[in-house]
């Protein structure tokens, strides 16, 4: 890396950069058909939010029916064919319709080109196809629910869903099959653009880490998805056809269908926190004001996660009948990954200290999401290491440790995001007081609602069932109040950032000081991002003067 | 789109005769056909192979021994693999790669699995079964 | 690859069409066309990828009723069917050269035999279903003829990877009838233009698809 001298961002807020002549992104036309046809990445990337923001409160209303459910040990909300169906609808349109596309297809779209100092991604009209395959498949889970909804659970397991399911499997499954080619033109767009798009200058080891995190994600999203759509099209030909492969009356294997089931649905686990942790990498370091600690170390992490990733699969499966030497193998694998997670998380320790901290909302919740995210990855420990696992397979202790991950880690990770970001999207500074104490509400009423079920995990309370003996009510009522604090705490970004629209402070080109690439053009960039050549130049992460040149 | 081979078809008879040979005149018809002729030849070979019964159990690996190296000429004369980018090399070999992951590690199970070969898959019980007809889409 | 300078003025010289106002020149155009197709190409390996693993468990967990099944199926018309194939293949990267020295009329030519030979090819391969059929050659059948369980999963890995290629290769054939309505029309500048190359690779790996599924599914269990 060459060596630039520290340069500070000018502190005043200019708006007189160039000329403002040409129309930012936002006003440059008006209709509703200039934004269904657009090919900017920017506005597909609003589309996006408004689609994933739009299922993120389907599975939201799913999940309070199954807190609600499971505040009285009788099961009489729901019946018990009405609890399957709510919970596997959840899982599939929190899975597939938010937690996959949401940091990659959001603020991936919106920051990608501009952090690179590209005019579009390479595929402008790919880009723009990808986000109708994902509204298209989420219509179709949409339309499964109505139809009468589906009774599997998210993953699908044969030869439950095969030969004895009788509700909406195929159509579910043709659902997440056409989202699936969401996710294959999304990661292809991803990486074509960072391998052909950046500027001259723009060295690999230049580019800001949320880059990086998206293109290891992309590299998953491209690797695994394929599997899953080929096993799901397996799924649904034997259920409409009735071809046989993994029908045991022919010989079949059940397994077969895990195997490659989770060889994709595994490394979907890290396409859903890799661009979480690009996102806090970004965050931290514009508000602790420090350099990131080991820049290398954070991108080799990264791509580590992502390729071993791929060797973990069979953790989900020690209990299926799998080989016990398979298990031991996946088992050792499992630990590995662990490696690189963790390298992460020290190095964003060691970039907050010595910095002047300051406590935006952004940073709250990239702060929570550190925390949430080590939890999180130290139960995975737990269950990597096959006679634990014998114990807490498929109860709430699963349960627990994946929400820990996906909501604690991501969904603070997409909140950081979306705070940070907000001011250059939109042009306006949301309401930082209401948004601090929404952080603050989201982390407690988060860890109120998962911790209790660690304890209800490992004293026995499986998942998916909606009744059970009274002397888990305890944990069960703690949880379901910590879900209500955790619902109005959701709620509340969608009230002060709509207000913030119309009424919120005009933010400059650079509210935060912050140095990415992002930041030069004005907020809300104008429709091809730089009025003038962007200065790639600078270092990215130049928060403080490095002492010696050749530190990292 | 059969209107369109139609057309395609009517094309390709009108020009017969002397636009054939013009559109064709001092266009280097190699290395495709000489690559063509092999792969023609490496099939040929492939098919006689599989049907005397010289390699046993293994023929249908030589077969696919075979298919491998007519892939390989496929993807460096007719999709121009030599001349590609670095990286379109490493997308291409990604794909193989990541196969190999899927092949060991689901193999990793059957191979270890206790007992004789495939006695761990057992036909599923009757009960709750539901007939074609009841099956939602 | 990519050292190229920021986007400027000096891009405004180009004919129209052919660029993309958010590329810099040609050569990263296409450099971005190819590496995307490739990294598809990549996808699909994968996307077969899974029915290769199936076929590789059930071969080696019933390896006997396997290869018997799979010497039902009609080898004649498979075979023929490879020939075609290979045939197109040599059509299609013909076309991708043409395409290159902007020879229009070579290039609608051997697009045109290419359509024709992917034609013949679903041609064929309609009427060897309807054989297998005839034959009661799939595995819901109460007529199958085949007397071990695990024929059937033969014969359903046999319909689905058969049934996937036909679904690619109408998808290439689609695209060939596109371009070849296009480049009839000249609103393309062939040389200048990723189309025919991009078509030409994709063409050319649902070939390369084929040469693995022939070994499997018909020559498979020929031998004593």
């Amino acid at each position: 890396m060459s060596d630039i001298p520290f340069r500070d961002v000018d502190l005043e807020e200019d708006e007189a950069g160039p000329s403002t002549a040409e129309a930012n992104y936002l006003e440059e036309r008006f209709s509703l058909w200039s934004w269904l046809t657009t090919t900017d990445h920017k506005r597909i990337g609003i589309l996006y939010l408004i689609s994933t923001t739009f299922f993120f409160f389907i599975g939201g209303a799913a999940a309070v029916l199954i807190r609600l459910e499971l505040f009285t040990p009788a099961g009489d909300l729901l019946t018990d064919d009405g609890y399957n169906k709510v919970f596997t609808l959840h899982g599939v349109v929190m899975v597939w319709f938010f937690l996959v596309p949401v940091i990659p297809s959001v603020l991936g779209n919106f920051l990608i080109p501009l952090m690179l100092g590209a005019k579009d991604l390479a595929f402008p009209r790919l880009n723009l196809a990808s986000w109708y395959l994902n509204i298209i498949g989420g219509g179709f889970a949409v339309w499964a629910m109505l139809a009468g909804g589906v009774d599997t659970g998210w993953t699908f397991y044969t030869p439950y869903s095969t030969a004895f399911a009788n509700s909406h499997v195929s159509l579910t499954a043709i659902g997440v099959f056409i989202s699936g080619f969401s996710t294959i033109a999304t990661g292809v767009n991803m990486i074509v653009t960072v391998h052909t798009m950046r500027p001259a200058g723009m060295g690999w080891f230049r580019m800001p880490l949320f880059v990086w995190a998206i293109y290891a994600t992309s590299l998953i999203m491209l690797l695994s998805t394929p599997v899953l759509a080929i096993v799901l099209t397996l799924l649904i030909t034997e259920r409409l056809l009735g071809l046989g492969i993994f029908n045991p009356e022919y010989g079949g294997d059940p397994i077969l269908f895990q195997h490659l089931f989770w060889f994709y649905s595994h490394p979907a686990v890290y396409i859903m926190i890799l661009p979480g942790m690009g996102v806090v990498t970004e965050v931290i370091t514009c508000f602790a004001r420090r350099r990131v600690f080991g820049y290398k170390a954070m991108v080799y992490a990264l791509l580590a996660i992502a390729v071993i990733g791929f060797f973990v699969w069979g953790h989900h499966m020690f209990t299926s009948g799998q080989s016990m030497y398979a298990s031991l193998t996946f088992s050792f694998l499992s630990f590995i990954v662990a490696v690189p997670s963790a390298i992460k998380v020290f190095n964003w320790t060691a970039t907050l200290y010595r910095g002047q901290i300051t406590f935006e909302a952004s940073m709250l919740y990239a702060m929570g999401f550190v925390g949430l995210f080590t939890m999180g990855g130290l139960t995975g420990l737990f269950l990597a290491s096959v006679p634990v696992d014998l114990h807490m397979h498929d109860t709430y202790f699963v349960v627990a440790h994946f929400h820990y991950i996906m909501v604690g880690g991501m969904v603070s990770a997409f909140f950081a995001g979306l705070h940070f970001w907000w001011p250059k999207i939109t042009g306006r500074m949301y309401p930082e007081t209401a948004a601090r104490i929404a952080a603050m509400l989201m982390f407690f009423g988060f860890n109120l609602t998962f911790f209790p079920q660690f304890i209800l995990g490992n004293i026995g309370m499986p998942r998916r069932y909606h009744a059970y003996p009274d002397e888990f009510q305890v944990w069960h009522v703690l949880s379901s109040a910590g879900a209500v604090i955790l619902a109005a705490a959701y709620l509340m970004p969608l009230f002060y950032l709509a207000w913030s629209l119309i009424w919120g402070r005009k933010a400059g080109r650079n509210p935060w000081r912050a140095h990415g690439l992002e930041w030069q053009t004005t907020s809300p960039p104008p429709k091809h991002n730089f009025l003038a050549n962007p200065d790639v130049s600078g270092d990215v992460y130049a928060y403080h003067p490095r002492r010696n040149p050749r530190d990292e | 789109m059969s209107a369109q081979s139609e057309k395609a078809g009517a094309a390709a008879k009108d020009t017969m005769s002397a636009r054939a040979k013009r559109a064709f005149e001092g266009l280097d018809l190699f290395p495709e056909v000489t690559v063509f002729a092999a792969l023609v030849g490496l099939a040929a070979l492939s098919l006689i192979l599989a049907l005397l019964p010289l390699f046993g159990s293994l023929s249908l690996l030589v077969s696919l021994l075979i298919a491998a190296v007519m892939a390989a000429l496929v993807l460096i004369f007719f999709m121009h693999m030599r001349r590609a980018m670095t990286v379109v090399v490493l997308s291409g070999m990604a794909g193989i790669v990541w196969l190999t992951i899927l092949f060991g590690l689901t193999l990793s199970d059957y191979l270890t699995r206790a007992g004789p070969f495939g006695s761990s898959i057992e036909p599923p019980p009757a009960v709750g079964r539901v007939g074609e007809g009841e099956r939602g889409l | 690859m990519s050292k190229t300078p920021f986007p400027g003025q000096e891009a405004a010289a180009l004919p129209p069409r052919a660029l993309a106002s958010h590329f810099h020149d040609l050569s990263q155009q296409k450099a971005a066309h190819d590496l995307g197709l490739w990294i598809f190409l990549a996808t699909e390996i994968l996307f077969f990828g899974g029915l290769f693993a199936a076929y590789l468990v059930y071969a080696l967990l019933h390896p006997g009723p396997f290869f018997e099944a799979a010497a039902e199926t009609e080898i004649l018309i498979g075979t023929i069917n490879t020939a075609i194939l290979l045939t197109s293949g040599l059509t299609a990267a013909l076309a991708v050269k043409a395409a290159g020295q902007n020879r229009h009329d070579a290039v609608l030519l051997l697009i045109g035999i290419t359509i024709l030979l992917g034609l013949a090819f679903l041609a064929a391969k309609g009427f060897e279903y309807w054989l297998d059929i005839h034959h009661h050659l799939y595995p819901t059948s109460p007529d199958f003829p085949l007397e071990a369980p695990a024929a059937k999963l033969f014969w359903s890995l046999y319909w689905v990877m058969t049934g996937l290629h036909a679904v690619h290769m109408t998808v290439g054939l689609g695209i060939w009838a596109v371009i070849w309505e296009m480049a009839r029309r000249r609103n393309f500048s062939l040389s200048d233009n990723s189309r025919v190359r991009i078509a030409g690779l994709y063409w050319a790996f649902v070939d390369l698809m084929w040469l693995f599924l022939w070994p499997l599914l018909y020559l498979a269990g020929r031998a004593g």
